[in-house]
């Protein structure tokens, strides 16, 4: 389980710039949950998943994930089990690796990186399935360099090695924001089937509507920092595009004051 | 002639170690490290301050290696830790080490040559001078290669090229990018060093100023290699790095045979480099039109 306890976040503290962008914030995501988070530009979608994955430090709170407090862990020792999947599909693999050499590091994840050999042939196999299940052909080309591959075949990949070692929390932040929408539906497919394969427990941030309400058992928006609706299960399956779209445009229209009084009955 | 190109095969396995150490920073941590003009020189003195005072050829490279490791250390710190740019970490240990130089050593210059030191050590087997010194620089050459060949097929290996490409995704494997760019530094700045001592005892002297320019023929010997070997794996690349200095040695025997003077050889080198890096985009632009 995640809890985030009354986490605080201001930028350019004290200067004419100032943003106060989480006061106190706080939320809780069940093991297993697939939560969707979605909000308008700027609502502070990428912060809260930056806080939560420590390339942020919050100015106060607490982050629990499994009962620990990880708010003040640095980033790469959260890595050992939180994963993360950026929009930009060059942040989760190496260009000048092969294939098979990003799939054997994502493999030792949060262990250490010794001098013993690295490639092993019996997981070649493993890396082979793994990738025909994709559907994308790369299982033939595990001796590839990543950086000739498409945006979508990193991507894919990057998804791949976030989940070879199945973290306690999934990050995804807009990744098929930057594909075309028949790669984007392919990949999105692939993020359920994983998530679905290992339960992970999920934060996904979309600008896509349809894929808001069609992955996940949770439904959260954001705007300026704070929940203003939150749909689980039934509820959720209930919400039509339309009802959404209008929940959107209402929230947009809110200053910080109405938000919390407005949106208390949901 | 044959004289010219056996000289340059010599001195391209022995500056070769250097360019394996260049060839780290520069192509697989994408570092451009200014370090190594300092750390060339400060394993020639640390070799030779030991040999200078009745030390053994062993304990001179050891040293020579540790100081190497120890200087590149320095630099990775100086860029993770203080944060300043690459390019400004390596110059401010360059120039330091320049002092250190002067401290190990007691004074500028210290000749080796009464002693064979480590290019003699197969002489009590039987071997003359010459043999023996072709056998020591061919020994270092490939133990350096294959070193070097080994350590990249390791996780620690494939983890130091991720570092080069992508900090990102070393951070999310939960390592700290810094630590593997210490790490990267120091090891190339040991080759470097340990390159700097065996170049000190072949040439019979070790000099404080012996490092300058050292980056720029590193970078010369790493590009020419890749120009004319293209890429073929890492094993490969490695080796093309030792072809890429002999290539470079054997330039710069040739201008000073044809009559250039000593004093002339940085400004070609800076040509050679310069060729070397413009050459494969003007090819390919004719190419293209
Ligand atoms: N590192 C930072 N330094 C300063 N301000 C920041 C930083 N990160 C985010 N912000 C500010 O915080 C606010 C929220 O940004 P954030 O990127 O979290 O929004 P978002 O919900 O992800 O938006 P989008 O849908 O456009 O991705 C913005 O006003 C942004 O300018
Ligand atoms: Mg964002």
């Amino acid at each position: 389980m995640i809890e985030i306890r009354d986490l605080r976040k201001t930028f350019y503290r004290g200067t004419p710039d100032e943003i106060q962008l989480f006061r106190g914030f706080s939320m809780k995501i069940e093991k297993g949950d697939f939560v969707t988070l979605v909000g308008s530009n700027g609502a502070g979608k990428s912060t809260l998943l930056n806080l939560i994955a420590g390339s942020l430090m919050p100015d106060s709170g607490e982050i629990l994930v499994e009962g620990r407090d990880v708010a003040r862990m640095p980033e790469h020792k959260r890595s050992a089990f939180i994963s993360r999947v950026f929009q930009n599909p060059s942040l989760g693999t190496s260009p000048s690796l092969t294939i098979e050499e990003n799939l054997s590091l994502a493999l030792n994840k949060g262990r250490p990186f010794g001098l013993g050999r690295a490639k092993d042939r019996r997981r070649r196999e493993r890396f082979r399935e793994r990738l025909a299940a994709l559907g994308l052909g790369l299982e033939n080309k595990l001796d590839v360099k990543v950086g000739v591959l498409s945006g979508g075949q990193r991507q894919a990949l990057a998804l791949l090695m976030a989940t070879e070692v199945p973290p306690s929390l999934l990050l995804l932040d807009e990744h098929t924001a930057a594909l075309d929408p028949n790669t984007a539906g392919v990949i999105m497919e692939m993020t359920r089937r994983v998530v679905e394969e290992h339960r992970i427990t999920t934060l996904m941030v979309t600008h896509n509507m349809k894929n808001a309400l069609d992955y996940g058992n949770r439904l959260v928006m954001l705007h300026r920092g704070s929940i203003v609706v939150d749909l689980r299960d039934e509820q959720k399956r209930g919400l039509t595009i339309a009802q959404l779209m209008d929940l959107f445009s209402r929230t947009s229209a809110l200053t910080d004051q109405m938000v919390l009084a407005e949106f208390t009955q949901i | 002639m044959l004289d010219l190109v056996l000289t340059a095969v010599r001195e391209g396995l022995l500056f070769g170690v250097m360019a394996a150490g260049v060839f780290l920073t520069f192509r697989v941590l994408n570092f451009a490290d200014l370090t190594v003009d300092g750390s060339f020189a400060l394993g020639a003195a640390a070799y030779a301050a030991v040999l200078a005072g009745g030390g053994t050829a062993w304990k001179g490279l050891v040293l020579a290696l540790a100081a190497g490791l120890a200087a590149g250390a320095v630099t990775g710190l100086l860029h993770t830790k203080a944060g300043i740019t690459g390019l400004l970490a390596g110059i401010l240990t360059m120039i330091a080490l320049y002092s250190v130089n002067l401290r190990i050593m007691g004074r500028p210059n210290i000749p080796l040559l009464n002693t064979r030191g480590v290019l003699g050590w197969f002489e009590p087997l039987g071997m003359s001078a010459e043999a023996s010194a072709w056998t020591v620089t061919g020994l270092f050459a490939v133990a350096v290669w294959g070193l070097l060949l080994w350590l990249f097929q390791t996780k620690f290996g494939y983890l130091l090229r991720a570092t080069g490409d992508n900090l990102q995704m070393v951070k999310a494997l939960g390592v700290n990018p810094d630590y593997m760019e210490i790490c990267g530094l120091a090891v190339s700045n040991g080759l470097v060093a340990l390159s700097g001592a065996l170049v000190a005892q072949y040439q019979g002297f070790a000099d404080v100023s012996m490092g300058i320019g050292t980056i720029v023929a590193g970078l010369a010997s790493v590009i020419i290699g890749e120009m004319l070997m293209g890429s073929r794996g890492i094993g490969w690349l490695l080796a093309a790095v030792f072809v890429g200095t002999f290539v470079y040695r054997l330039s710069i025997g040739a201008a000073l045979a044809l009559g250039f003077a000593p004093t002339d050889l940085k400004l070609l080198t800076a040509l050679i480099v310069f060729a070397a890096l413009t050459l494969p985009a003007i090819r390919k632009k004719v190419r293209l039109s």
